[in-house]
């Protein structure tokens, strides 16, 4: 809870305390401007995430999308050139590959279809990204549900 | 009091310090770091470019020559790939090799007494090649826009 919300319920406090100062205060209203005040700043919270889990699952679909697009392109891109051809021949003949690596090296680095190889890895590390942050978020949304179905507000 | 509070305040202040110093450091090696690998990639693709850049005019040049033909030939692609080729064989002339690629370019590939031949887990002669076999050849470029053929995989027909 931030500052001016503690200063609030001080003040709020100290209004209602001053009202009732010839009354004894019952012991359950000890509380309740606290308690308030908590739900009404879980009640914002909970409704922030909730905005946020929204952009945070378009965001998981765009990238999911474009992860599959990336991964049907690279695949289109790998079959047409001959690196998976040259990388076989490290299970099948290794010596050869070990005692020629430079000329092997070369040969696959020719191949390889790099800009479709970028898109790939920047959309996969996306993903993380996004994954990621949905799962912190998701944290923080379970953790407040949790909170508000044991009462703590 | 005060004098026993004053050395605290002075290694918490000493502390930080160190702390950010550490942060700083680590940065500056971290951003040393990515320079390098930055650096080590931009040469090594330099390299790939210039070999194949090398090859192609080299492959250009050397056409009449090679195929038997009186013009100079473009190849379908840019850039040839210099150190390896996968494809179907053209033509079989003794140690000489004529390999149409992926990208429909003739490569020609040149034999040598350390050439190895493989079949699954057989070695082959290169009189044991023969036209349309699928081959990965994988050698070094020379001046005659040749691949010098190291390794000679041949691949079981589909």
């Amino acid at each position: 809870m931030n500052d001016s919300l503690i200063q609030q319920e001080k003040m709020l406090e100290m209004a209602v305390n001053k009202s009732l100062s010839r009354q004894p205060v019952p012991l359950s209203l000890e509380n309740l401007f606290h308690k308030i005040l908590s739900r009404i700043a879980a009640e914002a919270e909970l409704k922030k995430l909730k905005a946020k889990l929204w952009v945070i699952s378009a965001a998981l679909a765009v990238t999911l999308g474009v992860l599959v697009l990336a991964l049907a392109a690279s695949f289109a891109a790998f079959s047409k050139t001959p690196s998976f051809q040259f990388l076989r021949l490290i299970f099948t003949d290794f010596k050869v590959v070990a005692d020629n690596w430079q000329d092997y090296g070369f040969s696959i680095l020719e191949t390889l279809p790099l800009g479709v190889l970028a898109f790939l890895l920047s959309s996969i590390l996306a993903s993380f990204i996004v994954f990621d942050f949905a799962a912190r978020q998701l944290g923080n949304f379970r953790k407040l549900l949790n909170a508000q179905h044991h009462g703590k507000f | 009091m005060e004098n026993s509070n004053r050395p605290e305040k002075n290694i918490d202040t000493s502390e930080s310090l160190n702390q950010a110093h550490s942060k700083t450091f680590k940065w500056i090696v971290f951003g040393l770091a990515q320079f390098i690998i930055l650096i080590a990639v931009f040469s090594l693709g330099a390299k790939v470019g210039f070999h194949q850049a090398h090859f192609t005019e080299s492959w250009e040049r050397g056409y009449p020559a090679n195929f038997g033909l009186p013009v100079r030939h473009s190849p379908q692609s840019p850039f040839l790939n210099a150190h390896g080729v996968f494809g179907s064989i053209l033509n079989v002339n003794g140690n000489n090799l004529t390999i149409k690629d992926s990208d429909n370019n003739e490569k020609p590939v040149v034999i040598d007494a350390g050439t190895s031949i493989r079949k699954n887990f057989t070695d082959l002669k290169p009189a044991d090649l023969k036209v349309n076999d699928s081959i990965i050849v994988i050698g070094e470029p020379n001046e005659q826009g040749q691949i010098l053929a190291k390794f000679i995989r041949v691949l079981n027909a589909q």
